[in-house]
């Protein structure tokens, strides 16, 4: 599974140990296409890496009944971040539009090992800030482009 | 002089001993900008991480095609802007304008990410306060933009 880790940005700084220690906390899953992985306001408990597929993120808007897309996530690229960041809920929803096959990782189990070892927490959270920042810029930029003035 | 029960009050380094802050502190510096004067342009390198210590600023973001720019957010003491002085690829995301007289605490990215490279320990509690306070940013986008459309 190192392999398959190696590939996601937010372990690029960790060693073939450490890469190990996540490996050994991780799990496969797949799911067909249209599935919902997560609901929004959900209690978010685990870190998902995508594989293979595309999964679309997804908000209900609150003046019309349906929901907004907020991101498209596509193989190597992370989601469900919120369950890394207090207060550990989902912003958004999650579901799958091709088959998909993630890694999975709990998110109470990485934080304990991230407080066992530093250098993991410090690695990791560096890039996850680093993902999360590149995503306001892209959200808020839409956000920015709707003004009518 | 730096305050290390001044820097304590901002969650950022809200789980640092004082041995810790010790370190953080001489690379701190006290600066006063006036009503109206742009703290942060978009798009510029992040050299400085704010504190806000007192007054008040708006976060704002232009739009395309010579769009007027939105305010995304604001930030009172005891809150943070700049964060992408710690986020990669440490390039701006949004501009910050004082909206009253304000006082920070500013910490030089360069030095303050050495540190925290050097001490991971320091290193995982920052970033970890660091990607919660950029994802509840985020939320807050998210909020304004399904509110908008």
């Amino acid at each position: 599974m190192n392999e398959e880790l190696r590939q996601f940005k937010i372990f690029q700084g960790l060693t073939d140990i450490e890469l190990q220690n996540i490996a050994e906390i991780a799990k496969k899953e797949e799911f067909p296409a249209e599935k919902r992985i997560f609901e929004e306001k959900s209690l978010a408990s685990n870190l998902y890496l995508l594989l293979k597929g595309k999964v679309i993120i997804m908000k209900k808007a609150d003046s019309s009944p349906g929901q907004i897309t907020i991101d498209t996530i596509g193989p190597g690229e992370i989601f469900g971040w919120s369950s890394i960041t207090e207060p550990h809920n989902f912003t958004a929803a999650a579901h799958t539009i091709e088959e998909s096959e993630f890694l999975t990782i709990s998110s109470d189990v990485l934080r304990d090992l991230f407080k066992k070892n530093n250098h993991i927490g410090y690695r990791v959270m560096n890039e996850i800030a680093s993902v999360i920042s590149s995503r306001f810029r892209h959200l808020s930029q839409q956000y920015a482009n709707q003004s009518k003035e | 002089m730096v305050s290390i029960k001044d820097l304590q009050n901002f969650n950022i380094f809200k789980n640092l001993s004082d041995d810790d802050l010790k370190l953080i502190a001489p690379i701190t510096k006290k600066e006063q900008f006036e009503a109206g004067v742009r703290v942060i342009d978009e798009n510029s390198v992040a050299s400085k991480l704010f504190l806000v210590l007192e007054g008040r600023v708006s976060i704002k973001k232009k739009g395309a095609f010579g769009k007027r720019e939105m305010i995304i957010d604001d930030a009172v003491p005891g809150e943070i802007v700049g964060w992408s002085a710690l986020a990669k690829p440490h390039i701006s995301t949004a501009v910050v304008i004082a909206t009253e007289r304000s006082v920070f605490y500013t910490i030089d990215s360069a030095a303050l990410r050495e540190l925290l490279e050097h001490n991971t320990d320091i290193g995982y509690k920052v970033m970890k306060e660091m990607t919660s306070i950029i994802s509840s940013r985020f939320r807050k986008v998210i909020g304004q933009f399904v509110g908008y459309i």
